[in-house]
């Protein structure tokens, strides 16, 4: 809260609060995943992560695509989330992630690929 | 529509938990948290600190109350007159009492102290009570029959108490002792006198014609040997050693002997005090002098002669002839202290592991814990 205070107009404070919140995403990502390791991670209700303005089909492919995101290490999760799902720009991506954008994009890249098989089946 | 073309035409529209409104306020509400945070950090460190006080508060309380029953003395018996000349070692603790405070111990003994009087608890251990009037007069009503002798100490003079009711008071020179039950023992440098009840004296005496009167060793039989003793007693100790030398009567009991060594050594001759120390401790052990005799060589030794391993083993001496009297944890310390200087430290580490079993709470125990726990 003492980096808050350091900020003076609602843009810092988003871009505090995104940063904060990506780490904090994280390590909640990969407590979870060590939960699921021994069978005791909470049961996720999928069909309520969409928008109430999105469309039938859109709120099932987001169903697919976060079902497919926890098959996704947490670092490559947060990236992809914040580029298709938070509409970041890839240097925005990399900045809150703390990589350079290589590395960025190359999560980007690993999370998507893996999505877009399970979403489709593996026919891509 | 494939995933690929979907994300084509935009972010996916994944429900929001977070609202531009939130990120508005959210200085604001940081704000307000952290004033209540701050505030309670403040009431905690109030409260803390106000519980600190009270509990000092009502330490001091409850130690200003329980001075008086610190200070429990019970007595039976005079385990020994002190005299000046080799004065109690000092205090466990000092506490002084309100001028005019009736002072009450647990065990019944009473204190009473008159308007302007100094009062000092000066050592209390399960073995003695030692108190000093340091001014003023105070009336003592001590409770008999109990394991724990009481000694009252007045400038020069000492009254150790048998179990009886007496009264002290002092004057800048000279000491009155009244005895109203019982009887005590006063003692002074260079003689002492029992006084029962009804019985009164002024100590020391200021001349031979004013001192106590005559006790058995000043009979007729013995008059050849009462100038030097009555010089002795009126504190000319340079003119008791002169008057002593020239007499030639062999001393037989231990007030004899004591009163000789007094007058050596406090004429500057403490060696030749050694031989009738040593004689009232080796001939007269059951004696209650005995310890304080070996305690006193082994001072003379230590302090005066510079002979470390003598005067240790005289202090073993003093705590052997008294292990449970008032000099036995002086007197073991002293046998430390001197044991240490002789080089024999692993011997000296012993003697203080057993003080520190005999006396866990012993005025000595920080040094004897120092010098029992080094390597």
């Amino acid at each position: 809260l003492r980096g808050l205070a350091r900020r003076e107009d609602t843009g810092q404070i988003k871009r505090w609060l995104a940063t904060v919140t990506v780490r904090h995403a994280t390590a909640k990502l990969r407590e979870r995943a060590v939960w699921r390791l021994f069978d005791k991670g909470d049961a996720t209700d999928y069909a309520t992560l969409a928008d109430p303005g999105a469309s039938a089909e859109e709120r099932q492919m987001i169903e697919d695509v976060y079902r497919a995101l926890d098959t996704v290490s947490a670092k490559d999760r947060v990236a992809w989330v914040l580029r298709y799902v938070e509409g970041e720009q890839l240097e925005a991506v990399a900045e809150l992630c703390g990589c350079s954008l290589a590395t960025a994009k190359r999560r980007i890249a690993t999370a998507h690929d893996k999505i877009t098989r399970h979403v489709t089946g593996g026919r891509s | 529509m494939s995933l690929e073309q979907r994300l084509r035409q935009g972010p996916l529209l994944v429900r929001s938990l977070w609202t531009e409104e939130q990120t508005a306020t959210l200085p604001d509400a940081v704000a307000q948290r952290q004033r209540r945070r701050a505030l309670r950090q403040r009431i905690a460190l109030s409260s803390s600190v106000a519980t600190v006080l009270i509990g000092s508060v009502v330490a001091l309380l409850v130690n200003s109350a329980s001075v008086p029953s610190a200070r429990q003395a019970s007595t039976s018996a005079v385990r020994q007159p002190i005299p000046m000349a080799t004065p109690v070692p000092s205090a466990e603790g000092r506490s002084v009492p309100a001028p005019g405070e009736q002072l009450t111990l647990v065990d019944g003994t009473r204190v009473t102290l008159d308007r302007g009087a100094t009062f000092d608890v000066v050592q209390q251990t399960a073995q003695a009570v030692l108190c000093d009037l340091a001014s003023g007069a105070a009336t003592v009503e001590v409770i008999p029959n109990r394991p724990r002798s009481f000694t009252l100490r007045a400038g020069e003079v000492t009254v150790a108490v048998i179990g009886t009711v007496f009264r002290v008071e002092r004057s800048a020179e000279q000491t009155q002792v009244a005895v109203e039950r019982g009887h005590v023992s006063v003692s002074w440098a260079g003689g002492s006198q029992e006084l029962r009840a009804g019985e009164r004296g002024t100590f020391p005496p200021s001349s031979a014609s004013d001192s106590v009167p005559p006790s058995d060793s000043d009979e007729p039989s013995r008059a050849g040997d009462r100038s030097w003793k009555q010089l002795a007693k009126a504190g000319d100790y340079n003119a008791a050693y002169r008057a002593f030398q020239q007499q030639s009567q062999p001393l037989q009991r231990v007030e004899e002997l004591m009163l000789a060594a007094d007058s050596a050594r406090l004429s500057g001759h403490a060696t030749e005090a050694i031989p009738h120390l040593s004689r009232v401790y080796r001939e007269f052990p059951r004696d209650v002098q005995a310890p304080l005799a070996a305690f006193t060589v082994g001072r003379i030794l230590a302090d005066q002669l510079g002979r470390p391993m003598q005067a240790a083993e005289a202090f073993r001496a003093a705590r052997a002839l008294s292990s449970s009297g008032p000099l036995a944890g002086d007197a073991m310390a002293r046998e430390v202290e001197c044991l240490v200087q002789a080089g024999n430290v692993n011997q000296a580490r012993d003697v203080a592991g057993r003080y520190l079993k005999l006396f866990p709470q012993g005025r000595h125990r920080p040094q004897m814990q120092k010098l029992a726990k080094q390597d």
